[in-house]
């Protein structure tokens, strides 16, 4: 599987997958250098984009196997409450997988699980 | 490059422009977003991706997250023209199409408007296009105005980041 972990967006990131019972649980720990609102400190949207997406990834490559990749065709993100600079949590769900084509919806919350602050939707054309 | 249309633009617009100059904000400094044209129905910015955008191994594509960077910031600005206010703002969607995609270190332009406002929820909607013209992504976006945040008056008070 890529470590995406170690990739420079990865890093930039702090991003981590942790294998649970159930799957993976997705992480990045935020900084400054991650701030859209600075006056309240919030994390910036596209930043929230992103790690769903890249989580979204992993799970394709996790599912689908390490010679697996997918190219994004595109997302669509809710954002259901302000995100601090504390860590932000992931999970990956597959809707639905095709031959070429496969959809997977992810949640990410920061202090509880039941109370998420994003969800996505993203669909990837899926590459061998 | 210097900014179009100066003699439209409005008193707020230097809040604006401050913004993306001098470094203040990290996240705008790495992406090197410098603001093309301020005016009500239009909001562009120039960009530039960089390095830590990189995600595959021996390949110089930029993840597509980096054009929702873009895509949400401009947006958000293109509300700020719209309403013609510096007032708290937070964004509830963003809905993003990826038409092609980019390598690190490339150049962008992103247009964006503010096209809507029904109560205190306005739409955007824009592109991002290449230099030579291509369309690299294009989006919808939803925004609630005064979402309960401090305006953006106060961003004098506010240390840099």
């Amino acid at each position: 599987m890529t470590p995406f972990p170690n990739s420079p967006l990865g890093s930039w990131l702090r991003f981590n997958v942790e294998k649970t019972e159930d799957g993976a649980l997705y992480s990045i720990a935020p900084n400054d250098a991650h701030i859209g609102n600075p006056l309240i400190k919030a994390l910036h949207g596209g930043i929230v984009s992103t790690f769903l997406e890249l989580a979204g990834l992993h799970e394709l490559r996790r599912t689908l196997g390490p010679d697996a990749d997918g190219d994004a065709i595109n997302i669509n993100v809710d954002y259901l409450k302000s995100v601090t600079l504390s860590p932000l949590f992931a999970k990956a769900r597959i809707v639905k997988t095709g031959r070429r084509l496969i959809f997977i919806d992810c949640f990410a919350w920061q202090d509880d699980e039941a109370s998420p602050a994003a969800k996505a939707a993203c669909s990837f054309a899926i590459s061998r | 490059m210097s900014l179009k249309n100066t003699d439209d633009r409005p008193p707020w617009a230097e809040m604006m422009t401050s913004f993306f100059s001098g470094g203040g904000h990290k996240l705008f400094t790495a992406l090197q977003m410098e603001p093309n044209k301020v005016a009500k129905d239009e909001v562009s910015v120039f960009a530039t991706i960089p390095g830590f955008f990189s995600f595959r191994t021996g390949d110089g594509s930029a993840h597509p997250g980096a054009y929702t960077i873009i895509l949400d910031t401009v947006f958000g600005f293109s509300v700020f023209a719209r309403i013609q206010q510096p007032k708290a703002i937070a964004t509830i969607n963003l809905k993003t199409d990826y038409l092609r995609s980019i390598e690190i270190g490339a150049k962008v332009i992103c247009s964006a408007e503010c096209h809507a406002i029904n109560g205190n929820i306005a739409r955007t909607r824009g592109e991002i296009f290449d230099y030579d013209g291509r369309p690299l992504a294009s989006a919808t976006g939803a925004f609630m105005i005064a979402s309960g945040g401090p305006d953006f008056t106060s961003i004098e008070e506010t240390p840099s980041i």
